[in-house]
């Protein structure tokens, strides 16, 4: 996972190497003489030539929507005239790449496979705009193209047919599950929408597509402790897409299978939902927010390179989870708070850093190979910190208000303590007959600290 | 950015447009010259913006749009000049499936040099290298870059992933004997 982390920093830091670039001698010169010999077009001309540029707030002119308005009016007028003498006008006013679904029939087509339909038919279209209703379809998508709401988000609905196809869920045990989309090997897009009901799944297979400020509401199954289940959206066969901003409500939340490393972020996983992975090196998963209850939160089986970052989970009986982990998760900068063992990392080689955990039970459980635990701030729990097997070095941490022990060492382990704080813990450090230590009197509880 | 050079020169005020020129010309040239790697056709790239910005100035009625408006420009000019040279812009990177395994790209991150990666960066095809130096050069936020290429956000983050993608599949088999990933060579 650092791998990717790592290389997109490189080619940032590379490309922004080059600075900006003096001009050569008489550049300048050589462009104000252009200028002086060119007259500016008068404002209608630029109008209908000049470049489209949109702002956020301002509809200026040459912006896409008003050279749309004046392309289409001049296309009214040519259409007019064209109906007039007894020509088809309407393949002329269908020419833009964005097309309309509308249930009401005010759009181009009343259903999305339609519209769908159209584009495999060879019109270029790269957006399909929804507007609200009720769309019952299960939809297979291989082009870029863009799915988005046009309207409230909570009133354009997507929902899987009942009895409807059926997609696999490649190299997981659970088998072939009903959906509603498919995005198979694209970039495309799908934004605004609501998927609704059990089965109205989103699997993303292969491919880059982006999905974003979506709403699944009921979707999928919600995890149970030890199963994944087949969550909202399933992830398979080397996704990289992004899922983003989006809300994840009473139904399941995002598998990562096969191999998938997509980004997940900024997203809103409410009662039971989850992120659930096996074998998905590379995923990114950062500043979503979990909430209770539910079993677990974020949990990564078998061999897993994953970043998990600045996410806060509430209420959980498992935070973040990794488990036959031989890879090396990055637990970072997470706030993790209510939950019965806030940090599990089971075989992971990887590092816990700088988590804020409280009210939980276990704050982190490593029972991992070679890894580390810094800098973490664990308050009001029972147990702070519990190595329970392989080695670790555990450092600079504070555990404060544990109500058994603050840190805990297995007759199985072999930790490094260094530098770490205690304080108000019953016991601050206990150490299992069997256990290999070493404390470089680095530690310190709060009795020991002098102002 | 002065908007009252922008609305000066909008009214056909060739100093106050000169002065906005010489202000956006560096960093534009730096914008072109990733997209080109070519000095020469960078600069022509950011002459042919601003003569165009010059000439459909009235249009621009939002003059805080400015930048964005001739970074768009220069970007279409851009543009332009890839696709005249085919052959660079051909070049299709064959992604390299997955990068498991820890030291693959790490080890790409220790050898790298930048020359390297802005080598593998002219060799991806223009629209995604554009995402690239748009959002890490002039650090625009993807909203922002697709905005100023007139693509949706979606297109604009799947171009940057898979810009990205290319270009780690590329180094990451340059490291490998032969060529070879250790995937592959597992398989």
């Amino acid at each position: 996972m650092n791998d990717q982390h790592d290389f997109e920093r490189i080619v940032a830091e590379s490309v922004r190497s080059i600075g900006p670039v003096a001009p050569s001698d008489g550049a300048h010169d050589l462009t104000l003489d252009r200028v002086r010999r060119s007259r500016q077009q008068p404002e209608w001309l630029a109008l209908i030539k000049e470049p489209p540029m949109r702002t956020n707030e301002h509809l200026a002119v040459g912006s896409p929507t008003v050279r749309r308005m004046a392309i289409l009016a001049a296309t009214l007028v040519l259409a007019i005239a064209l109906a007039a003498a007894g020509a088809g006008a309407k393949q002329l006013l269908a020419a833009d790449s964005t097309i309309v679904v509308a249930q009401d029939g005010s759009g181009d087509y009343t259903t999305i496979t339609q519209a769908l339909e159209a584009a495999e038919s060879g019109r270029d279209i790269d957006e399909i705009l929804i507007r609200p209703g009720t769309y019952i379809e299960a939809l297979f998508i291989d082009r870029d193209i863009t799915l988005k709401g046009d309207g409230e988000r909570d009133e354009i609905i997507i929902t899987a047919p009942e009895g409807g196809p059926r997609s696999d869920t490649h190299f997981s045990w659970l088998g072939e599950k009903p959906y509603a989309i498919v995005l198979e090997a694209t970039e495309g897009s799908i934004e605004n929408l609501t998927f609704r009901g059990t089965d109205s799944r989103l699997f993303l297979d292969d491919g880059a597509p982006m999905i974003d400020g979506v709403m699944f509401d009921g979707v999928g199954e919600p995890a149970v402790p030890g199963i994944a289940r087949a969550q909202a959206i399933i992830f398979t066969g080397r996704s990289k897409g992004t899922v983003q901003d989006s809300v994840f409500r009473g139904g399941g939340g995002i598998n990562v299978f096969a191999a998938a490393a997509p980004v997940i972020e900024r997203n809103q996983l409410d009662a039971g939902t989850v992120i659930y992975g096996d074998y998905a090196d590379g995923t990114i998963i950062r500043e979503n927010t979990f909430t209770g209850p539910g079993a677990f939160s974020i949990r990564f089986g078998e061999p897993a390179e994953v970043l998990v970052k600045s996410n806060e989970i509430r209420g959980r009986e498992y935070g973040i989870d990794t488990v036959n982990g031989l890879g090396s998760a990055t637990i970072e900068g997470n706030t993790i708070s209510g939950a019965t063992t806030a940090i599990s990392a089971d075989g992971s080689t990887g590092q816990v850093i700088d988590n804020a955990i409280s009210d939980s039970v276990v704050g982190i459980s490593w029972s991992g190979e070679g890894g580390v635990i810094a800098d973490n701030t664990i308050r009001d729990g029972a147990t702070g910190i519990i190595v329970g097997a392989g080695t670790v070095t555990v450092q600079g941490n504070t555990v404060e208000g544990a109500e058994n022990t603050g840190m805990l060492v297995y007759a199985t382990a072999t930790a490094e303590l260094s530098g770490n704080t205690l304080c108000g813990n019953t016991v601050d450090i206990e150490i299992v007959d069997g256990a290999d230590v070493s404390d470089d009197g680095s530690n310190v509880a709060c009795d020991d600290v002098t102002e | 950015m002065d908007r009252e050079l922008v609305l000066r020169a909008r009214k056909g005020d060739v100093e106050a447009f000169d002065q906005l020129a010489r202000a956006a010309f560096p960093r534009l040239k730096g914008v072109a010259y990733l997209v080109l790697r070519d000095a020469d056709r960078a600069e022509d790239a950011v002459q042919d913006g601003l003569l165009a910005a010059w000439k459909g100035l009235r249009a621009l009625r939002e003059p805080d749009a400015w930048d964005a408006w001739l970074r768009r420009l220069v970007i279409r000019y851009c543009y332009r000049l890839a696709k005249r040279e085919q052959r660079r812009n051909e070049v299709e990177l064959e992604a390299t499936p997955s990068l498991t395994g820890t030291g693959s790209l790490l080890e790409a991150a220790v050898v790298a040099d930048r020359e390297w990666i802005l080598d593998e960066l002219a060799r991806i095809d223009v629209e995604k290298r554009a995402v690239i130096v748009l959002h890490y050069y002039l650090d625009l936020p993807l909203r922002e870059v697709a905005e100023i290429l007139d693509i949706p956000y979606g297109t604009a983050a799947s171009r940057l992933h898979r810009g990205l993608e290319l270009m780690r599949g590329s180094m990451h088999r340059s490291l490998a004997p032969d060529g070879i990933t250790s995937q592959e060579q597992q398989a």
